[in-house]
């Protein structure tokens, strides 16, 4: 019997292409003929996480994304991001979150080039007032204590937000949460998608390193291990401690949710002198991670020695777990890490972004293909981010 | 008063090419259509139920899947169990070549059982996993249909996933 397999009924196609995890797959699958075209849904939902892109530097309009499948780099249209004083604190579920010389903060999509905006920085609640005519001190700010000062465009640009992460693709769920730590203070602070302002996480003066979101809950780690949990779904937020014995070394914490685990990914630089003809200067570079497991009788951090299969990617992203056998070109048991020193972003002139593989099974660095050791960008382009591409 | 062995029902099932299989009713239950069929007509008589989109070669396959999952299920639900069930549908895939996989499927979804489809649809789409767009159309022996410009067209707006694909083998 010579079945047509153009004629299918749509069910069965859906139920074929519903199996593909791969975005390419699946535009390649759209691609074969006219009545697949028709019958199968442009915007994949059911698509899992993907591998990340690397967001390279951009140039001109265009922003360079690499490609660990397929080690190649592809260019999008992305004007939104690609002026020089855009600045990203955060990518979360295929979504960037930028800033730049204006109080607005914009969500955007760069497969979809769907935009959102959430509240502005002049609505957080410890900044007073905002004032384009008040030059060099446009945002009127007021400390804890009562006491008052002022900041200007690029400082509330650059040193406001440590990192930004959404609860969910806003796409694909109304109700997202978006979480701030703020970068002096370390303070938490959230807003819900359709609010008109900021609000702070009462109790939760913690100095947050990293924070995510996992099952309904946000989970912020400080330098010492400790965890936050809050439960921002209802009116008035929930907070509650994990008090773990302290981590005491380490210079930067990220936390990861890796299947059902807490993971805790502590960074450790070391400063070096980089002597260049004219100049000498500062570079920190990673030297190595470890990596913990929370146990939640103790509850105590437990070392891992191997991640097996997982793969984590962290950086100024919300940090991601995935499995390497899921995807081509990457490897399990590593950590794909870039840049992550927001303070220190845009001081200083040229140095060499901290970027690479960490192989946890022999403590070695290796660089990533599109970032060889010894290339140099001006540091005040945005550093390179982790992003997943997603259709929606 | 004695208890006679209560003998499970047979149904008769008569393919494409004239064979007729005999089954356990709760084998043929398995089969979304034969289910339905007797939901709706449950005094129908027993006669041989026509499958004239089926090929005995491929009915025995799905016969024996529902036998083993039924066989599975029956079993108190246990990690060792899920392994089992799992691996027997690995070995059947491993076993089929691409014209018995699509075949299969076509069969499975037209007796709408959804277990099998399932495993059969992810059984594809793992043989399509980086392949390029013309593997496909020739996996499934599908014309292309787009002039060459609509197929420019369509790549265009997503140039970039249609690079890298494995090299076509077939």
């Amino acid at each position: 019997m010579r079945v047509d397999w153009t004629k299918l009924p749509p069910e069965l196609l859906e139920s074929i292409s519903g199996n593909l995890k791969i975005y390419t797959d699946y535009l390649r699958f759209r691609a074969v003929c006219r009545s697949w075209r028709s019958s199968i849904p442009k915007i994949p939902f059911h698509l899992p996480p993907q591998l990340p892109w690397l967001m390279l530097p951009p140039s001109q309009s265009h922003r360079a994304f690499y490609d660990l499948s397929t080690n190649k780099v592809r260019f999008l249209s992305l004007p939104e991001s690609s002026n020089p004083n855009k600045r990203h604190c955060g990518s979360s579920h295929g979504w960037l979150i930028i800033l730049d010389e204006s109080p607005s903060i914009l969500l955007l999509n760069p497969l979809s080039r769907a935009k959102l905006h959430l509240p502005p920085l002049s609505s957080f609640p410890n900044v007073d007032s905002f004032n384009y005519s008040a030059i060099g001190k446009e945002y009127s700010l007021r400390y804890p204590s009562g006491g008052r000062y002022t900041r200007n465009l690029r400082q509330m640009r650059d040193s406001f937000i440590k990192k930004m992460v959404l609860s969910a693709n806003p796409s694909k769920d109304l109700n997202f949460v978006a979480i701030a730590i703020l970068n002096q203070t370390g303070e938490l602070a959230y807003c819900k998608n359709g609010d008109e302002s900021w609000c702070f996480i009462e109790g939760a003066q913690f100095y947050s390193e990293d924070v995510i979101y996992c099952k309904g809950l946000c989970y912020a780690v400080n330098k010492q291990g400790e965890i936050l949990i809050c439960d921002v779904r209802h009116d008035s937020p929930r907070v509650s401690f994990i008090e773990t014995p302290r981590q005491l070394s380490g210079d930067l914490q990220y936390l990861v949710n890796s299947g059902d685990e807490l993971l805790l990914v502590t960074r450790h630089l070391d400063l070096e002198f980089s002597f260049e003809p004219d100049q000498s200067y500062l570079i920190y570079r990673t030297k190595r991670f470890e990596v913990s497991r929370l146990v939640w009788s103790g509850p105590h951090w437990e070392r891992v020695e191997s991640l097996d299969d997982k793969m984590l990617f962290i950086g100024e992203n919300s940090s991601l777990s995935l499995s390497a056998s899921d995807f081509t070109g990457c490897m399990g048991n590593c950590i794909y890490f870039t840049d992550d020193y927001s303070e220190t972003n845009y001081e200083g002139a040229f140095r060499e972004h901290d970027i690479g593989i960490y192989k946890l099974w022999d403590g070695s660095i290796e660089p990533l293909p599109c970032y060889p050791r010894n290339f140099f960008f001006p540091i005040r382009w945005p550093t390179p981010l982790w992003i997943t591409p997603s259709p929606c | 008063m004695s208890t006679a062995t209560v003998e499970s029902k047979k149904i008769t099932l008569r393919t494409a090419d004239n064979h007729e299989f005999e089954v356990d009713e709760a084998i043929a239950m398995e089969f979304g259509t034969v289910k339905t069929f007797f939901d709706e007509n449950p005094d129908a008589s027993r006669e041989p139920i026509p499958l004239p989109n089926i090929s005995s070669q491929y009915l025995s396959i799905i016969i024996e899947y529902c036998k083993s999952h039924l066989a599975f299920r029956v079993r108190e639900s246990s990690s060792s169990v899920e392994d089992g069930a799992k691996a027997y549908d690995e070995e059947l895939i491993k076993s089929l070549d691409n014209e018995s996989l699509k075949e299969l499927i076509l069969a499975a979804n037209y007796l709408n059982i959804k277990d099998m489809l399932d495993m059969l649809n992810q059984g594809v789409a793992d043989r399509i996993k980086n392949k390029s767009v013309e593997y496909v159309r020739r996996f499934f022996g599908i014309e292309n249909d787009y002039t060459p410009e609509e197929e420019a067209a369509v790549r265009a707006q997503n140039e970039w996933a249609f690079e890298g694909v494995d090299p076509d083998d077939d």
